[in-house]
């Protein structure tokens, strides 16, 4: 059961005195969503829409000799079928992957890969002209797995790239001196550790509708995390303006990175749209969104590590393989972040890592919570524990004596900035009673500590080009309403509350007074989308600053209501009053507003009005609004975020750049059950360092959700594939952990103050995966004595790993 | 899998008379039908295109079917009783609280609210080469159980041997409901009768049930047995939703005698006793019946479960039952 009494996670910052933020407020959403007025994709009724249905490969590898749609095509009902010669151009979420096609056209690389895709007036009647394509495919040799797929091959799954083998990517990286590392450690220890592959499990299925106007244009309604690119991948794959294409993405039922690519469906139902002039709609079965997967690689890694006594962590070495499937996806991102996500919590002076991500005729893998770092996480973590049972030295304390101190570089060039770990995993060393209970509780019966490590915002756009990272436009409209404009994509994390929350903390205003237009390609400014833990960070910061920008036309219109100078130009050195002259000049600079500027201006907005504390005398803001309507007659404003200049100059330093990083410390309490292997989580104590909790609520959610999804991968998620075959693509048969699964949860507070995070907050929404996972094993060997390596802890590998220990104990005659 | 591959009628006759005037008029113009009480166990099978009938005939217009009642010293269930009432019933409470915890181990409470006992114990067995999408099954070539042949696990297997498929049986209430000596009442297009539950199952993963095509149960018949306690011990990865990797029922009589019976470890539950006379020591008593039941199993890789994990838990779980048991005998 969870535990609902409230730590205040504000305690320890200083008084501030702030109206919403810091404040636990449900997100503004949920009351639509818990009483079924959000609209999904599914739920939007356009005009009589086509229903698509996709013809999908019963084979993992074949290469497509026909594909006969004559007879679909005569079916009364079907308006029209699309095959893989429809589409000349591949796409790819990354500019330097576009290797998928919409349909497949020569060769079916997984599964489940669509082979030709129907437009009917009903589901039947698309479901019967399905069984009417005939496709004449001749099965080929599949690669299931990392191992197989290096070796050479005259017919690898992508001949374009010209390879001899299916390799996709494959990094080496080095840092410090390795060899130097390993001969300071007091101890060194080297393991093998597999992980299966997992999937997101999102609630809503993946589902696209297109609506067509008589000229062309269509707004493409998509369950997607990212608009933007959805909206480039749509203009470059149908050759149409992008002007012409509006993306949307209504209420959505869960990400967690399975939604963060451009998606065949998405090109198909298009497509349909602009061929037929009709509008069209598509929704997955659950099946289908196990089939298109993206989930977390299946990963066969080796990892050397040495520690010392004195200086912690002295050096790592990791070898990786991590099993792509069928295309690129995130995938060269994923294959970085392998390595560079180790460079924290923890100094770490000496490192190298190869990884190699590889084709394989499965579905692919892509971005899932946690992104890249979380097997590697595992690795250390279990590793680290292991040097510290050798050496006998507490391995909660050891880890308090490396993590990295507040601004410093990493050694690979990370800049470090703020750091909240070392005071909330003393927290939660205190909490738990970890000194009475480590190594001291009974036998089934055990307690470990991991921790972790995470971006809050990649510093570099997918994409590149100077644009902001997030732009967010603002107005306030004659009535004092205030609408926020923003192109991120709330998933179900709580974005578009925190974007209103930042306008309702700056401008004065309850948060019921401001609106959100978000996630819309036509209306809102750029974001480039909800991956990476970026959109607190980067879109708050937008909001937060064009929200700073309209306090001062306000305060200036106030003050011209009260014929006092704004407090800006109150000083000898200050600029004319752009105010008085009509408008406000552009400053495109990164230092207009600071990265986080404070705006206390002497003036307190509340209560409707606006009042000089200097001079004691207010206006209303309604008035002070209405003032500042005369000059332009809209009231409008922008802000934006762009990442400061950050990384080293060497190849692939840009890899695992973020303005800021999250820390999390997880402390597990668990009991195993030495007969049947069972692993029950009892307790979960946690310490995420978010900087400062925007909503405590939202951030307790998240964590909530991370060791409920952590659990998932640690005990029983599986991704089973017969020879390329999906085995287990049902809630049924893919187990995700039930509610009594879940531990009881205690969240600590982890204090730092982000000096360039919006309010000084960073990201809460993945870092806190990876940590559960190895703490888990970590109180598994706590419990019982064996080191588990390999994902999911089943209870058949429990017990075969404690059959080995009795084994070796009997060897030694212990 | 949102939609069945074919359209098909539905009827819900609202007596036993309507009911068998429809099934003559079926066998009569040659369509398919098949029965469905909560149908829970079907839908997921329509929509994979296992079943494809002309017409499916619901039995929840019965309802005179849907109750419980003590007579005597037997319990007798209607077979369209749902899981939830079966769970809240106060006589199965009282008389048979393993049979109320047997049955709220069985998935989740929306599907134990449409789920009846007769579904129950009538459950389809299953198999991972099975219970797939059409596209999956395709991916293989179609088994024995689906008209094809070939065993994707006991690959020597072939037609004419004595059991063909696999496929487990999976049912979380028969094992209790077998060691109550249970019948059940059976009416059909020949008329009505009453067999032992034990009868109702048979060898094969196909054929796994003896009730003739057009016959359904209407109640069943449980023993309330003297002196007797029992429980119900069931191995899943997830304490919801699950079939059952594994399910052990165990039944103690006042004279120490004990019996189990088995679920999800072969085509069919199985049944062991053990009497106290014919062993020194109680615990020589359940070695023995670790030992039938492990000889009963014939596990196969088609579970979350690695056959071999599967096959060491049955004694594990036996004894976990029996030990439960014991617990209660005390108190």
């Amino acid at each position: 059961m969870t535990d609902h009494k409230m730590t205040d996670l504000t305690k320890g910052y200083p008084a501030k005195d702030y109206k919403v933020i810091g404040k636990p407020v449900p997100l503004i959403d949920s009351r639509a969503k818990v009483t079924g007025q959000a609209l999904y994709t599914d739920d939007i009724r356009l005009h009589n829409p086509l229903i698509i249905k996709i013809l999908r490969a019963p084979c993992p590898s074949a290469n497509i000799l026909s594909v006969d749609i004559s007879a679909a095509l005569a079916l009364s009902g079907v308006k029209g079928v699309l095959t893989g010669a429809d589409f000349k151009n591949n796409f790819g979420v990354l500019s330097i992957s576009k290797d998928e096609p919409a349909i497949a056209r020569d060769m079916v690389r997984y599964m489940g890969e669509p082979v030709a895709a129907v437009a009917a007036e009903n589901a039947e009647i698309a479901a019967h002209a399905l069984r009417l394509i005939k496709v004449d495919y001749e099965i080929t040799e599949g690669v299931f797995n990392s191992k197989e797929a290096l070796k050479p091959t005259d017919h690898p799954l992508h001949p374009e790239l010209n390879k001899k083998n299916n390799l996709h990517k494959e990094i080496l990286q080095e840092f410090g001196d390795l060899d130097q590392g390993f001969s300071d450690a007091d101890v060194v220890i080297k393991k093998r550790f597999r992980f299966a592959s997992i999937n997101h499990g999102f609630t809503e299925p993946h589902a696209t509708q297109v609506q067509i106007d008589n000229k062309g244009n269509i707004t493409v309604y998509s369950a997607t995390q990212v608009p933007h690119y959805l909206h480039m991948a749509l203009a470059e794959v149908l050759e149409i303006p992008e002007h012409n294409i509006r993306v949307i993405k209504p209420h959505l039922g869960g990400g967690f990175g399975g939604k963060s690519d451009p998606f065949p469906h998405e090109m198909i139902a298009a497509k349909f749209a602009l061929d037929l002039g009709r509008n069209v709609k598509i929704k997955f079965d659950r099946e289908e969104v196990f089939f298109s997967h993206h989930g977390r690689h299946q990963t066969d890694l080796t990892m050397k590590l040495g520690y010392s006594r004195k200086k912690g962590i002295t050096a790592i070495d990791l070898d990786t393989l991590i099993d792509g499937g069928a295309y690129g996806s995130f995938g060269i991102v994923t294959t970085y972040y392998n390595g560079v996500l180790l460079q924290g919590p923890y100094k770490l002076p000496n490192f190298r890592f190869h990884v190699q991500r590889l084709y394989t005729n499965k579905p692919m893998c892509g971005a899932m919570r946690g992104h890249g770092g979380v097997n590697p996480r595992f690795a250390s973590e279990v590793l680290l524990d292991m040097a510290c049972a050798e050496l006998d030295i507490d391995p909660a304390e050891s880890r308090l004596n490396m993590i990295h101190k507040e601004n410093t570089l990493t050694t690979n060039e990370f800049r470090v900035t703020s750091v909240g770990l070392h005071n909330g995993l003393t927290e939660a060393i205190k909490r738990t009673k970890w000194k009475e209970k480590h190594g001291k509780l009974p036998f089934g019966t055990g307690i470990g500590v991991a921790c972790g490590f995470f971006i809050s915002g990649s510093a570099l756009p997918i994409h590149w080009n100077k644009l902001p990272a997030s732009t967010v436009r603002m107005t306030i409209d004659y009535d004092g309403g205030v609408t926020v404009y923003s192109g991120a994509a709330d998933i179900g994390q709580g974005s578009d509350t925190m974007l209103a929350q930042m306008a309702a903390e700056v401008l004065g205003q309850p948060l019921e007074n401001i609106k959100i237009i978000s996630a819309d390609t036509r209306t809102t400014p750029v974001d480039l989308g909800s991956y990476s833990s970026r959109v607190t960070f980067m879109a708050g910061n937008a909001s937060r600053n064009a929200a700073i920008r309209m306090r001062r036309i306000l305060i200036e219109a106030a003050c011209d209501l009260l014929e006092m100078i704004p407090p800006e130009y109150d000083r000898p050195d200050a600029p004319d009053n752009f105010f008085r002259q009509g408008g406000r000049k552009p400053d495109f600079e990164q230092g207009f507003l600071g990265a986080n500027p404070d705006y206390a201006d002497g003036f307190i907005i509340e209560d409707g009005l606006i009042r000089s504390e200097k001079h004691n005398a207010s206006v209303t803001y309604l008035d002070a609004v209405t003032k500042a309507l005369e000059f332009g007659g809209i009231l409008q404003t922008s802000g934006t975020y762009r990442a400061p200049k950050l990384g080293g100059k060497f190849k692939g330093a840009g890899a695992g750049l973020s303005p800021s990083y999250s820390f999390t410390a997880f402390i597990v309490e668990v009991t195993v059950d030495p007969e049947t292997g069972f692993i029950k989580v009892d307790k979960a104590t946690c310490a995420h360092d978010c900087g400062f909790p925007l909503n405590p609520l939202a951030v307790r959610g998240q964590i909530e959700g991370c060791i409920h999804m952590g659990l998932g991968q640690a005990l029983m998620e599986e991704m089973i594939y017969d020879s390329g075959a999906t085995q287990n693509p049902s809630f049924l048969d893919y187990k995700i952990p039930s509610a009594f699964e879940q531990p009881e949860v205690d969240i600590v507070p982890a204090y730092s103050d982000d000096s360039e995070g919006p309010f000084g907050a960073k990201e809460a929404g993945e870092g806190i995966l990876a940590p559960v996972i190895p703490a888990i094993a970590n109180a598994v060997y706590d419990a019982i004595g064996i080191r588990l390596t390999q994902l999911p802890m089943r209870p058949d590998r429990v017990l075969s790993a404690l059959a080995k220990e009795r084994e070796k104990n009997q060897e030694a005659g212990t | 899998m949102t939609a069945p591959k074919k359209d098909f009628d539905f009827a819900r006759p609202k007596t036993i008379e309507q009911l068998y005037n429809l099934v003559q008029e079926c066998q009569h113009e040659g369509r398919q039908f098949i029965f469905s009480a909560g149908g829970t166990d079907i839908m997921p099978n329509l929509k994979s295109e296992i079943l494809s009938p002309d017409i499916v005939i619901s039995l929840t217009g019965l309802r005179a079917l849907n109750n419980i009642e003590k007579q005597g010293d037997h319990i007798i269930i209607g077979a369209l009783t749902s899981l939830s009432e079966l769970c809240s019933n106060n006589n199965i409470q009282k008389y048979l609280p393993a049979l109320a915890r047997a049955a709220h181990k069985v998935a989740s409470p929306q599907i134990r609210n449409r789920a009846t006992i007769g579904g129950n114990i009538m459950v389809e067995n299953r198999c991972s080469y099975i219970n797939q999408s059409p596209i999956n099954r395709e991916s293989h070539s179609p088994c024995f159980k689906i008209g094809g042949d070939v065993c994707h696990l006991v690959k020597s297997a072939k037609r004419g041997d004595d059991i063909l498929c696999q496929a487990r049986f999976v049912s979380d209430t028969a094992p209790l409901l077998l060691l109550q000596n249970s019948t059940v009442n059976i009416i059909g297009p020949a008329g009505s009768k009453e067999i032992k539950l034990a009868d109702l199952y048979l060898n094969d993963g196909i054929e796994s049930k003896s009730l003739m095509h057009g016959e359904i149960i209407t109640h069943i018949k449980v023993e309330i047995t003297e002196n007797s306690l029992s429980h119900y011990e069931k191995l899943t990865i997830r304490n919801a939703l699950d079939f059952p990797s594994l399910g052990v029922a165990a039944l103690r009589r006042g004279n120490g005698d004990i019996s189990v019976a088995l679920t999800g470890l072969n085509t069919r539950p199985g049944v062991f006793h053990a009497k106290l006379e014919n062993h020194e020591t109680s615990d020589d008593m359940i070695v023995d019946i670790c030992r039938k039941a492990n000889d009963f199993t014939v596990t196969y890789q088609q579970d979350f479960f690695p056959r071999g994990y599967r096959k060491n838990m049955i004694s594990v779980f036996i004894r976990r039952a029996i030990n439960k048991i014991l617990e209660g005998a005390k108190s």
